[in-house]
């Protein structure tokens, strides 16, 4: 439907138009002049996702419009932002954006249209390479901030979770295809209340687990609630049963609480963000320093290229969204929050407008993870809940996160170019007919 | 299975309106609280990367100024510690004092952004620079009164009467500005106290030179006058409590104006007893004891013990300037100020005008009135009696061929040590031009010490004006 790409078009220009405006912002606040960096990169990021674009109204023309302007405008302004923070990351950033578009338009070619359900069929492929790129780590990997998520291979650091995560996924869709009926059918009474055959909780038990080898192994409390947060998520919308999702929150809330009792490096994590302020310059810095930023924002924010976020170590990662706090204020954070909640809003929308039950599954999957990771990061910087590290998606600088954010993207287009709807005139008039 | 998707929807949908209810706890309502935590260094990094306003004397000469460093600016001093205690510092680390602390918000601009191209500039994120700052410091006078202190602990003040200005204002020891950072465990420790500025912060008793005050008080409520003449007795007793002269002098029967000349103790301690206490305290007040004196810096204020605490003893300690009366070197440069100003003591001050980056200037300061404790008639009789003593009392060593000095000098004695030399002069008598005060802590006698010092000065600050 070409309606579809002229909209995708004239959303890309817009943001196109706003995102110059801010780099110019950036380019002439610079101390010592007038440079023509940021301008330069907004420039390029847009020749990139013109090329997503192009591809998108070759290969998939029936693909949601929305999420490529959405992405645009999210690393446009990590670009930005890390342009500002970490010049010497610049290169490296849009070499893997360049990879990213790459990747979506690899995606589209590979599995748009109904094509993305021959995916199905790999489904033991991707759990057990999922499974073993996130334990790599373990045994091979390098502790950076105290977790030890990445992979070292020459110059380049890799975390394999971002990857491990669309193909642990991509698992649990096809899986919870075949068993949903079963899981969601299979009860006996206890009392009034219908609960699952103790044999379904089987899945539950492996995937807990899993989460918390993360958590022990890697020190990671972030991606540990992200898997199990997704599959939860997933699990609950393929069998509906309440009783999965509580077992589920309580088995984790205990697993974390023993690791609590028993690991320290939690139990820092934990005390750090019950109270900060008690190590202000030791254990509790970062945080502090997120908070100081966030601060100093205010509403309307110091302007971009004005803030002093340097202070916050990590800021270019995990903490970017303190500095566009900072320097955007609150109704900067407010936007960026908001144009993650609308991909998040896009993204499961396709999965109701899809009639295949795996493509189903596989949006609100894939919807889900980017929901709980770009909320988990945006909650932990603001000290909403306990600090993890993870990235922000398209955002933060990082290869791997960015890599992986690409392709999640590129299946939701793929799903999205599959629904029904495109025969039916505008997608406005869908919705209602749901 | 829709159903259920959407109703996830909505759990991501609070989750995230959760978010924004918290980032605007953090932005608005708590954001206040949390800037203020001492670990915050943004506002000082901010301010870094402002050029900071220059401070200049007000024969030009560059008091304060700032190198370019990457992205900050490093404030410098030039002068060193010539006039420290009055700009104070800068320090990233240990914060401001001095004008660099009271006049802060100009120094950085924050107060008016003169032009529409400043405006514009700023909306670009162009830094503009901070306000100039001109003080009434007369530098080539403030470094001979520096020099002039050279090991001595002590202070000097001079001012222009008739305005208020402040000319000079030296005091020893101090601290060199340039480096605060390095030195601050050493300085914050001195047991000299050199972060003192003893002109203004300093308390000393001001023997003889209070005189003036007792002196005037007699003469300004006509009670006496300089004529009449008093019995002065090497020592009197009060109440078994002794007060003698210097070296225990026999004066036999002088004038009042004689027993100021030549410091007769006891012939004051009689004087402030007939006033009596409750005069006495007012007549002090009135010259701005017990009183804030409005200035750039921060003043301590002198004191005088209020009448109802004072037995005769007291009293008679008091009015030559003992016992519990404690000034500041400012304090009798006002005093002083007061007789060379027909009886008026104009608002002392520091900063003459604030000039935007443009050389516009935004802000001037002018002389305004403060108190006025005598009349003009008094104030003639008083510069009269000053005359005389350094003409031939005890401040000779203050004349100066060709110029009528008035002045008197004070030897203020103090526990186990050498006294305070003071003195405390204005010349030229017929049209006063300058006020100078000097004191040196441990000195020795006011005439010895503190005259020849107040003379250089006096010297100086006249050759300056003419």
């Amino acid at each position: 439907m070409p309606n579809k790409r002229n909209r995708e078009i004239g959303l890309l220009l817009l943001v196109f138009l706003c995102a110059s405006i801010g780099a110019i912002l950036v380019d002439i606040s610079d101390v010592g002049g007038v440079s023509l960096g940021a301008i330069f990169l907004v420039g390029i990021l847009f020749l990139l996702f013109l090329a997503a674009h192009l591809s998108c109204r070759f290969f998939l023309p029936k693909a949601d419009y929305s999420f490529l302007p959405c992405a645009f405008l999210l690393v446009s302004l990590g670009t930005i932002m890390i342009y500002r923070l970490k010049p010497s990351l610049i290169w490296l950033q849009l070499l893997w954006v360049g990879i990213g578009i790459l990747a979506i338009t690899f995606v589209l070619i590979l599995f748009g249209g109904k094509n993305y359900r021959l995916l199905e069929n790999y489904k033991y492929i991707c759990v057990l390479t999922g499974i073993s790129l996130l334990l790599s780590p373990v045994f091979f990997g390098k502790e950076i901030y105290g977790a030890k998520l990445w992979l070292r291979i020459g110059p380049l650091s890799f975390q394999p979770a971002e990857i491990a995560k669309l193909l642990i996924i991509i698992f649990l869709a096809a899986y919870l295809k075949e068993k949903s009926e079963l899981l969601s059918t299979a009860t006996r009474r206890v009392g009034k209340i219908d609960v699952p055959d103790l044999k379904h909780f089987g899945p539950l038990l492996v995937m807990w687990v899993i989460s918390l080898v993360i958590l022990v192994l890697e020190k990671d409390l972030g991606s540990s609630l992200l898997f199990f947060g997704t599959f939860l998520a997933m699990l609950y919308v393929a069998t509906g049963r309440t009783a999965y999702v509580i077992a589920g929150g309580a088995l984790f809330f205990a697993g974390a609480a023993a690791c609590y009792g028993i690991f320290p490096h939690v139990q820092t994590r934990i005390d750090i963000w019950l109270n900060p302020w008690f190590d202000v310059t030791g254990k509790g810095y970062q945080i502090v320093q997120s908070l100081f930023a966030i601060a100093s924002g205010g509403i309307s924010g110091s302007g971009l290229g004005r803030g002093f976020p340097f202070h916050i170590p990590a800021v270019h990662t995990d903490f970017i969204f303190s500095a566009i706090c900072e320097e955007l204020g609150l109704l900067g954070g407010v936007a960026v929050a908001s144009v993650y909640l609308l991909i998040v809003y896009r993204g499961l929308k396709v999965g109701l407008q899809t009639e295949d039950v795996f493509g189903k599954l596989l949006a609100v999957g894939l919807t889900s993870v980017f929901a709980i990771q770009s909320w988990v990061i945006m909650a932990g910087v603001t000290k909403l809940i306990p600090l993890t590290g993870i990235t922000l998606p398209f955002m933060s600088y990082g290869g791997s996160s960015i890599l992986s954010n690409f392709i999640l993207l590129g299946l939701l287009l793929s799903i999205s170019a599959e629904a029904p709807s495109v025969s039916s005139g505008s997608p406005e008039d869908v919705i209602s007919d749901e | 299975m829709n159903r259920r998707a959407r109703a996830l929807g909505i759990l991501f949908s609070v989750a995230f309106v959760i978010l924004v209810i918290n980032l605007t706890y953090l932005q608005v309502i708590a954001a206040r609280k949390t800037l203020l935590h001492p670990e915050n260094k943004r506002a000082l990094a901010k301010e870094a990367s402002i050029e900071r306003g220059k401070i200049f004397s007000a024969d030009g000469e560059l008091l304060a100024g700032n190198i370019a460093s990457e992205n900050i600016f490093i404030r410098t001093y030039p002068q060193g510690e010539t006039v420290s205690a009055l700009i104070g510092f800068n320090s990233l680390t240990y914060g401001r004092a001095g004008i660099e602390l009271a006049y802060n918000d100009y120094l950085l601009g924050k107060h008016e952004i003169s032009s529409i191209e400043d405006y514009v500039g700023e909306i670009l994120g162009k830094k503009i620079p901070g306000n100039d700052i001109a003080l009434t410091i007369n530098f080539s006078l403030q470094k001979e009164a520096f020099d002039a202190l050279s090991n001595n602990r002590g202070a000097i003040v001079a001012l222009d009467p008739k305005t208020g200005a402040i000319l000079a204002m030296a005091t020893s020891p101090t601290f060199n500005p340039n480096n605060i950072d390095e030195n601050w465990a050493f300085l914050a420790k001195d047991p000299s106290a050199c972060l003192i500025n003893r002109g203004i912060q300093g308390l000393y008793p001001p023997g003889s030179s209070f005189k003036i005050v007792t002196a005037s008080a007699a003469i300004d409520s006509v009670m006496t006058s300089p004529d009449s003449i008093y019995k002065g007795p090497g020592e009197i007793k009060i109440y078994g409590n002794v007060v003698s002269n210097y070296d225990k002098k026999d004066f036999d029967e002088v004038s009042l104006s004689e027993a100021f000349i030549f410091s007769v103790n006891t012939v004051f301690a009689q004087v402030g007893l007939d006033l009596g206490a409750k005069r006495l305290a007012e007549y002090a007040e009135s010259f701005g004891l017990n009183h804030k004196i409005p200035f750039d810096l921060p003043v301590n204020m002198s004191t005088m013990p209020s009448p109802s605490e004072m037995d005769e003893v007291d009293i008679a300690w008091s009015s030559i300037g003992q016992a519990n009366v404690l000034v500041t070197p400012l304090q009798m440069a006002l005093v002083g100020a007061s007789v060379a100003n027909e009886g008026i003591i104009m608002k002392p001050f520091l900063v003459e005008e604030i000039r935007d980056h443009n050389g516009n200037v935004i802000k001037w300061f002018g002389s305004e009135k403060w108190l006025e404790p005598i009349n003009e008639v008094t104030a003639r009789e008083i510069t009269k009696m000053m005359l005389k003593v350094v003409e031939d009392g005890t401040g000779k060593a203050a004349q100066i061929s060709g110029v009528k000095v008035a002045g008197k000098t004070g030897t203020a004695e103090v526990a186990n040590n050498e006294p305070h030399a003071w003195f405390i002069g204005f010349a030229p008598a017929e049209a006063p031009q300058v006020v100078v005060v000097v004191i040196v802590e441990n000195g020795g006698q006011g005439g010895k010490v503190a005259a020849p010092i107040a003379k250089k000065i006096i010297q100086k600050a006249l050759e300056k004006i003419e």
